[in-house]
């Protein structure tokens, strides 16, 4: 099994390019498998701040990849937003009801949705429909040797596919949290008002008036590394994807399961931060 | 240590200034894997060196490390004047610039129609071109190769043969001095593969550059190459012309000119 892992972290060694072969050298060979990833992870993501702030900027293919996160995610979440929003409503309505409390429903929701049931839906959808495209898409380029055909015709490949990429879905989805927000809250109004007759103003003011300041921007805050997460992670499991066939399929799992656990990480240690200021 | 001896017994050959590749006992393991084990060889301004193995000993590896894709254990690789071992990742990628590198399967940009396979090197190394420049190399990459009437087209759409040109296009565009070409007649029926080798002899004319081949089919390594040299097991075996690599006795050898 040892044998195994060596070997895999060594054929992906030998396969990197310049800049990455120095970042190789820094790391004691044989070293514990598990601490070499993490120095290469570092690396990765130090290699992407290097490149995200020098010109020239690839705007037209982050624009293209904006499209793609964003956009072509909408239907998905909105969708799945909405109908998070009515169960959410029509499950905690009875128990408020047993209190004669429904009047409190508005803010419930708003309070669940916005701290936390929109920026979950959206991270985690994105996590099974971004990340796997864009693990996929890049590790089939590896695998074919498109990734190499950039890189010996000088057209810098990092910049162009890595950095393009983990930008976008860092700006994409906190941008479709708030619409996942809006839409959740809005099926929610509408499943209210169909049994209680509520009014679009007085649901729409108790919204507000309990969500804080601190409500927005620690999720939106939260949702930015959300982004960032789904994004590098994806990115550095297709870039570094092991070649053949196999190779392609591991990046893509690789790049759902691992999303995922990290947005529930990160969505743990959000929470501490969040609570501190409150 | 020993590679320093090594050195010193073979001198260094460039006097003349008439060799452009200069590839001095290069090693390279993969793991426990041996696969170039002391190869040295040299290419002149205008040759077509073929470089002649069985699959596995090593012959993709070998030019990929003077592109700098892959980095040899030791030896050295010298390309154009400059150490590619010890370059920068800017005087690497401008040193690629001059190197048109050809990938065993064509490697063309899938999800690009193949006239923005051919745009793409060019838009990304000189920003300032216009539409109408960018137009007119394209045309003229895909004229020089035959297939000026499938720049809309997707890579998907192509046969074999028609990669492998696109491919070669695709080079042809950043004018490079020296052209790779990793086995450009693997996978062809025997027609498209001469009208390939046809067309490598047709580049080095037309464009002056000097070729490495890499192949394993012998009516390639006739019409393309001025130079032989044979590889097996991580090693030069024989180097020469057509006639002198195809007299030899060698029994890893002999089987290639039995055809
Ligand atoms: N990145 C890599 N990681 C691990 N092993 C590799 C890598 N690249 C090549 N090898 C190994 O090196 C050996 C030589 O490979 P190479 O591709 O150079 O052969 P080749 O001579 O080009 O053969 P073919 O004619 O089949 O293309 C093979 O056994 C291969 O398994
Ligand atoms: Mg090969």
């Amino acid at each position: 099994m040892e044998k195994e892992l060596t070997h895999t972290t060594n054929t992906i060694s030998n396969s990197l390019s310049h800049q990455e072969k120095e970042e190789k050298i820094m790391i004691p060979e044989r070293f514990h498998p598990f601490f070499e990833t993490m120095a290469k992870i570092a690396s990765f993501i130090g290699r992407f701040f290097k490149n995200l702030f020098t010109p020239p900027f690839e705007t037209t293919a982050f624009l293209e990849q904006c499209y793609k996160i964003g956009y072509q995610s909408l239907l998905l979440i909105g969708i799945t937003a909405a109908i998070a929003g009515v169960v959410f409503s029509q499950q905690s309505r009875p128990s408020l009801v047993a209190f004669g409390a429904q009047s409190w429903l508005p803010s419930f929701v708003a309070i669940a949705v916005v701290r936390s049931l929109g920026p979950l839906i959206t991270a985690l959808i994105c996590s099974g429909k971004v990340a796997s495209n864009i693990a996929a898409e890049l590790s089939s380029m590896r695998v074919t040797e498109q990734i190499d055909a950039m890189e010996v015709s000088a057209t810098k490949p990092f910049k162009y596919l890595v950095v393009t990429r983990i930008l976008a879905a860092t700006i994409m989805i906190p941008i479709l949290t708030i619409f996942a927000d809006t839409l959740s809250l809005m099926s929610s109004f509408l499943s209210v008002n169909i049994l209680d007759q509520t009014n679009f103003n007085l649901f729409f003011t108790k919204v507000f008036e309990s969500i804080s300041f601190l409500d927005i921007i620690g999720s939106i805050s939260k949702t930015v590394f959300f982004g960032f997460a789904i994004g590098a992670v994806a990115c550095y499991k297709g870039y570094y994807a092991s070649k053949g066939t196999v190779g392609v399929g591991k990046a893509a799992n690789g790049a759902v399961v691992t999303s995922m656990f990290l947005i529930f990480i990160i969505d743990l240690l959000a929470l501490q931060v969040i609570t501190f200021f409150r | 240590m020993e590679n320093q001896l090594v050195i010193e017994k073979r001198p260094v050959t460039n006097k003349h200034n008439k060799e452009i590749v200069t590839v001095q006992n290069i090693y390279k393991s993969f793991g426990d894997k041996k696969v170039l084990q002391g190869v040295s060889f040299h290419l002149d301004k205008g040759e077509n060196l073929v470089v002649l193995g069985k699959s596995g000993t090593g012959k993709s590896v070998l030019i990929k490390c003077l592109v700098g894709l892959l980095y040899p254990d030791r030896g050295s690789v010298e390309v154009l004047g400059e150490n590619v071992l010890e370059l920068d990742p800017v005087g690497l990628d401008a040193l690629r610039l001059k190197i048109g590198f050809n990938f065993q399967n064509s490697a063309l940009y899938d999800s690009m129609t193949v006239g923005e396979n051919l745009e793409f090197p060019l838009k990304r190394n000189f920003r300032d071109m216009t539409e109408k420049e960018l137009d007119k190399a394209v045309n003229e990459a895909l004229e020089s190769v035959g297939l000026a009437h499938t720049r809309d087209l997707m890579p998907s759409e192509l046969s074999g043969g028609m990669r492998k040109r696109i491919g070669i296009a695709r080079t042809l565009i950043l004018k490079p001095e020296i052209m790779l070409y990793d086995e450009p007649t693997s996978g062809l029926d025997p027609v498209t593969a001469k009208e390939i080798n046809e067309l490598i002899v047709e580049v080095k004319e037309k464009y002056h550059t000097a070729a490495i081949v890499i192949t394993h089919d012998i009516s390639c390594a006739k019409t393309t190459g001025d130079r032989i040299m044979a590889l097996a097991e991580g090693e030069v075996l024989k180097e020469g012309t057509f006639e002198e690599v195809s007299k030899t006795n060698h029994p890893a050898l002999k089987a290639f000119f039995e055809y």
